[in-house]
């Protein structure tokens, strides 16, 4: 029996498998984070972090391919530029560090202003149960 | 709100909020365009009385004789403690039987109608334009009449639970005491209640005036934000009461101050030695909101008119101290700093590898002074010499307010070592020059590295 003539160049079939797995990762993960930002009780800096996390699970995740593509032809025939990846993570941790420092703000007032609103519900609860059912002296 | 505003009062739930710092501060601020007078009501704790310690004298004119005392008000023996402002104690310090207040031989429809006719009369015949009430934090019949009578009521709170839950008290409290009051067949009959609501009862049978309140939230922090924080309470306490709902005009936010609590056991006005802190421009929102004009407020130098004068909506909007500014800026440039660190390391070692093949190809050596890695480098230098220029000023800023308040303590005598002021007048402007000049230097500097570096690596010459 022939042997098929071997292709020249790398062996794609392993980067291939672990794209489908990257593929099938992201799917599921937005399947269970992107109905986040249809729902309007969620804050808007939650939303915005959201959109962020997505954008950069497809920007890690394809960086990655990218890589290991050019890794994987760079043993045949031509060299990686590394100073674009380099300057393309660089520029992402940058951004990356500047938004969370962003959110991490307006996640702080958000908590500070939840629990404190759970304080304040806890005492006017607790006041209710106390009522008097005297007159008040002016109604709305 | 517009009309005549002739008694203000500050009350709270609780003690602790910063009561009496900021009815002294307010009353000094609208003694400089307006005669007023000071009333220590708060007779459990007495903090005003403490507050000003060294000016009360004995046998002066003092709050329980003004309340349970005679009609004769003795204006001569009322303290003077600056010009324009005077100030009522709550008890002579002489007074022997001041534990001994009896409130409860009174009710409150006589104490209505007694602190009704002093206040009157000291408006009306010693020529005062503003009295100025400081209550006790908590529930008492003085706090209640103090509350009727005032054209604004200043109720100061906390963001907590605790302080949270004494306001809410309070006001119930405050609605509770005025309906009952109004009952048929109960105290309302008094003659002394029929002579007080004639002599003071502006608003018809309800009484008590709409939105006359200032909710005053002290020692707020960046934690929060301005529209959270009025968002939560208009449903907190509005939401949960028509009665809060009819008296709060206004929200104010104040934050916490570190030099304003280290002044009070230096100086009792932290308005005369700080006119340009945040607290002093809060104040000035309050005296906006309570006269509808702006006060005059002496002192300042010519910087706060550049640098630290705030506008009307930032000012309302500000819940950051400056210290935590400060704090948020350092924590932000080491953060910085080590990024571009990192960043830097491992754009030069790329560099220098690729140097480095490139040359031993050509069998040469590498130098560290090859202008793409000198270049590398220079760019962040540059930006660390920029951010640091930042960073140097908010610093600055931190020296000049320590050294104005130790110059403005040692003009007002409360400075006893010259050579220790003098001392620490250098240190701090001393440490503030070097911080500006550095900062100056810095900017030059890095400007300069900066454009030499880019044009380095983008293969140009620079400028010069």
């Amino acid at each position: 029996m022939a042997t098929p003539p071997r292709k020249s160049g790398p062996d794609l079939g392993p980067l291939g498998e672990s794209a489908k797995a990257h593929d099938a990762l992201l799917r599921e993960l937005y399947k269970s984070v992107l109905p986040l930002l249809a729902k309007s009780d969620v804050p808007l800096f939650i939303k915005v972090f959201v959109a962020g996390f997505i954008f950069m699970g497809i920007y890690a995740s394809g960086s990655v391919l990218i890589l290991l593509a050019d890794v994987a032809t760079s043993f045949s025939d031509r060299r990686i530029d590394v100073r674009t990846y380099l300057i393309s993570f660089a520029a992402t941790l940058g951004v990356l560090l500047l938004a969370i420092s962003v959110v991490a703000r307006a996640a702080l007032r958000y908590e500070s202003e939840r629990a404190l609103e759970a304080n304040m519900v806890a005492v006017t609860r607790a006041r209710r149960q106390r009522m008097p059912d005297h007159a008040v002296a002016v109604r709305r | 709100m517009a009309d005549e505003i002739r008694i203000l009062s500050t009350v709270s739930g609780k003690g602790g909020v910063g009561k009496t710092i900021i009815s002294s501060n307010l009353a000094r601020m609208i003694a400089y365009d307006r005669k007023v007078l000071l009333i220590d009501f708060d007779f459990p704790n007495q903090g005003l009385t403490g507050l000003f310690a060294d000016q009360v004298r004995a046998a002066c004119y003092n709050a329980r004789e003004l309340i349970f005392g005679s009609d004769d008000i003795d204006i001569e023996r009322v303290l003077t403690i600056r010009p324009n402002l005077m100030f009522i104690p709550a008890f002579d310090p002489a007074d022997q039987d001041r534990f001994d207040l009896r409130i409860e031989r009174f009710s409150r429809a006589d104490l209505l109608a007694r602190i009704n006719k002093r206040l009157r009369l000291l408006l009306d015949n010693f020529g005062f334009d503003i009295v100025m009430l400081d209550c006790h934090g908590g529930l008492d019949s003085i706090s209640f009449s103090s509350f009727i009578l005032s054209d604004r009521t200043i109720i100061i709170s906390e963001p907590d639970k605790i302080t949270f839950n004494g306001t809410l008290e309070l006001i119930d409290y405050y609605e509770k005491s005025w309906t009952e009051l109004f009952e048929e067949n109960n105290e309302a009959d008094s003659d002394t209640l029929r002579a007080a609501r004639s002599l003071y009862s502006p608003h018809g049978r309800q009484g008590i005036r709409h939105e006359k309140v200032l909710f005053l939230l002290n020692r707020v922090s960046g934690r929060f934000s301005y529209d959270g924080l009025t968002r939560l309470y208009k449903a907190q306490v509005e939401g949960n009461s028509a009665f809060a709902s009819h008296i709060i005009g206004r929200y104010v936010f104040i934050p916490a101050d570190s030099i304003l609590a280290q002044s009070v056991s230096e100086y009792p006005l932290y308005i005369e030695l700080a006119p340009e802190s945040i607290f002093c421009q809060k104040l000035e929102l309050i005296h906006f909101y309570a006269f509808d004009a702006r006060p005059r407020v002496p002192g300042r130098w010519f910087t706060y008119f550049i640098f630290e004068r705030k506008r009307h909506r930032a000012l309302e909007r500000q819940l950051t101290s400056v210290e935590e500014q400060r704090t948020r800026a350092v924590f932000s440039f080491v953060t910085l700093v080590q990024f571009g660190l990192l960043m830097a390391t491992v754009w030069v070692g790329f560099e220098a590898s690729m140097i480095n093949s490139h040359e031993t190809t050509k069998n040469q050596n590498l130098s560290v002074t090859h202008p793409s890695l000198v270049a590398s480098w220079a760019v962040f230098i540059g930006l660390g010499l920029l951010g640091s220029s930042w960073l140097n000023i908010l610093i600055a800023k931190y020296y000049r307010d320590i050294s104005r308040f130790e110059l403005r303590l040692f003009k007002l005598g409360r400075r006893r070592t010259a050579a220790v002021t003098l001392a620490r007048l250098v240190r701090s402007v001393g440490a503030r020059g070097y911080l500006l000049v550095s900062s100056v230097l810095f900017v030059f500097i890095g400007f300069m590295i900066l454009v030499a570096a880019i044009a380095q690596l983008l293969g140009l010459h620079p400028p010069w």
